[in-house]
């Protein structure tokens, strides 16, 4: 609009007009591109479907200008723009559902809550979860892990036989008892404590791992739950739970800032506290 | 490790091959070997048959192992843990094989010592195997104390496992020092 015109606004529709017009002007301005942020990326490959391919590193360059912060979203931008084969699991893309789990810079966490490294002469290693039989690419066979939870029955058990009219009654929990949870049930299962885990690497078979440790204890700690000394006579070999040996890999690590180890070591101290004997003889009930 | 040692018999050519093929021999022995076997709920038996399956079919499948310790970023907490095996481990070998030792050789230590102090060695060299001598009893036993909280879950957050880690690396090397100097 020309000048003449606009002044012969209202002065309410001119004020509006006038920051239209600066606006455009601007933005005409500001078109001059800014310098692109190359960062490297070496990410772990191997495809099963390739006969003798041997695992390697793949580098990618990725510019940080027009990419989330997050090393997922420069995932995703990879797979999206540069190379569609690259594999990985993702999900909620916001730290909750745990299946972006791998060990980026050394240190595994979720790729949807790691910041990508602004330093552009290093680049980013990205490897799957430590120690794991890889499937593809970034993608570990997390079976093992999955049966290891399964085993210690993750679920409410009663004695009083409550079970079978489920939903009748609410179970009551006093605050104090709740409160006791709180550290515990937040867990998403993403394995990462468990695969930073250095005895959970040499013996992933038989010792179950922080993750898997820190829900039995969950369980044993819920005062709504019948169980506690059976849960806690499942653990009586040498391998369960005596394989750790407080290493404490697995608290540094967890990406919802989680405290397995400490988990852990209050099994260790009911283990040695309670009554074993007695549990025996309910277990052989 | 035994599997490993198995299949380099059984097969001579096992050392040979890549190492995500030995490694995929390295299945297990015994997959339960839990106390309460007898007593096992039914989602306990799906559990150990889902893990038996596990192993089976990435053995068949020779699938590789992700990479693991040359990889992983070494950490405060790994690297102390790490260091208090090998200083039990050490100490554990040596002070048995040097006190046999001493118990067949004839006379007795103070004469072997005279005979270290003869070769007149260079007495840097001489620190510093005091100080190699000193450091694993040192470290072991300050963080010998840590690890005992550790056993009444005293001491598990982040913050002050990072803490008392320094904190217990700080003391022991100033032990250490202070043993090689002033005794």
């Amino acid at each position: 609009m020309s000048t003449p015109t606009v002044m012969k606004l209202g002065p309410v529709r001119r004020s509006l007009v006038q920051l239209m017009q600066t606006r455009c002007a601007q933005t005409s301005a500001a078109t001059a591109p800014e310098p692109a942020r190359m960062k490297k990326f070496a990410v772990y490959r191997w495809d099963p479907e390739k006969p003798g391919d041997k695992p390697k590193m793949q580098t990618y360059e990725v510019d940080l200008n027009t990419c989330g912060p997050m090393v997922l979203d420069a995932l995703i931008k990879i797979k999206n723009e540069m190379d569609p084969t690259l594999t990985f699991r993702r999900s909620c893309r916001e730290g909750i559902c745990g299946s972006c789990s791998m060990n980026i810079g050394g240190s595994n966490t979720l790729a949807c809550l790691c910041k990508i490294d602004d330093n552009l002469g290093k680049a980013t290693k990205i490897y799957p979860l430590p120690h794991m039989y890889v499937i593809k690419d970034l993608v570990p066979d997390m079976s093992n892990f999955y049966a290891q939870y399964r085993s210690i029955e993750p679920y409410l058990k009663k004695k009083d036989g409550s079970d079978k009219n489920i939903g009748d009654k609410q179970y009551l929990q006093t605050t104090g008892d709740r409160a006791k949870l709180d550290g515990l049930y937040e867990c998403i299962l993403c394995a990462c404590c468990s695969t930073s885990c250095p005895s959970y690497w040499w013996n992933s078979d038989k010792y179950l791992g922080p993750a898997v440790l820190m829900q039995a204890y969950r369980w044993m700690v819920d005062s709504r739950d019948d169980y506690t000394s059976e849960r806690l006579f499942q653990m009586e070999d040498r391998f369960s739970v005596y394989r750790c040996h407080t290493i404490m890999n697995c608290t540094k690590t967890c990406p919802k800032g989680l405290n397995p180890g400490l988990a852990i070591g209050e099994i260790k101290k009911m283990l040695a506290k309670y009554n074993s004997k007695e549990a025996k003889q309910l277990a052989q009930a | 490790m035994a599997a490993m040692i198995r299949a380099s018999f059984g097969k001579g050519s096992a050392l040979l091959t890549s190492n995500a093929a030995l490694l995929s021999r390295l299945q297990p022995v015994v997959v339960t070997q839990l106390s309460h076997t007898s007593t096992r709920s039914q989602t306990e038996d799906i559990a150990y048959k889902e893990m038996e399956e596990f192993w089976d079919k990435n053995r068949r499948l020779n699938r590789p192992l992700s990479p693991h310790l040359r990889i992983y970023n070494p950490e405060l907490t790994s690297m102390l843990s790490l260091c208090h095996r090998a200083t039990g481990i050490a100490m554990a070998v040596t002070v048995p094989f040097v006190a046999a030792t001493l118990l067949g050789l004839p006379g007795d230590f103070s004469s072997y010592i005279e005979y270290i102090k003869d070769l007149h060695l260079n007495p840097a060299i001489l620190t510093a195997a005091k100080y190699v001598l000193a450091f694993p009893i040192c470290y072991h036993y300050i963080n010998g104390i840590r690890h005992l909280a550790w056993d009444w879950a005293i001491g598990f957050d982040l913050k002050t496992t990072y803490q008392s880690g320094y904190f217990v690396m700080a003391l022991a090397l100033l032990v250490t020092a202070g043993f090689v100097h002033l005794l």
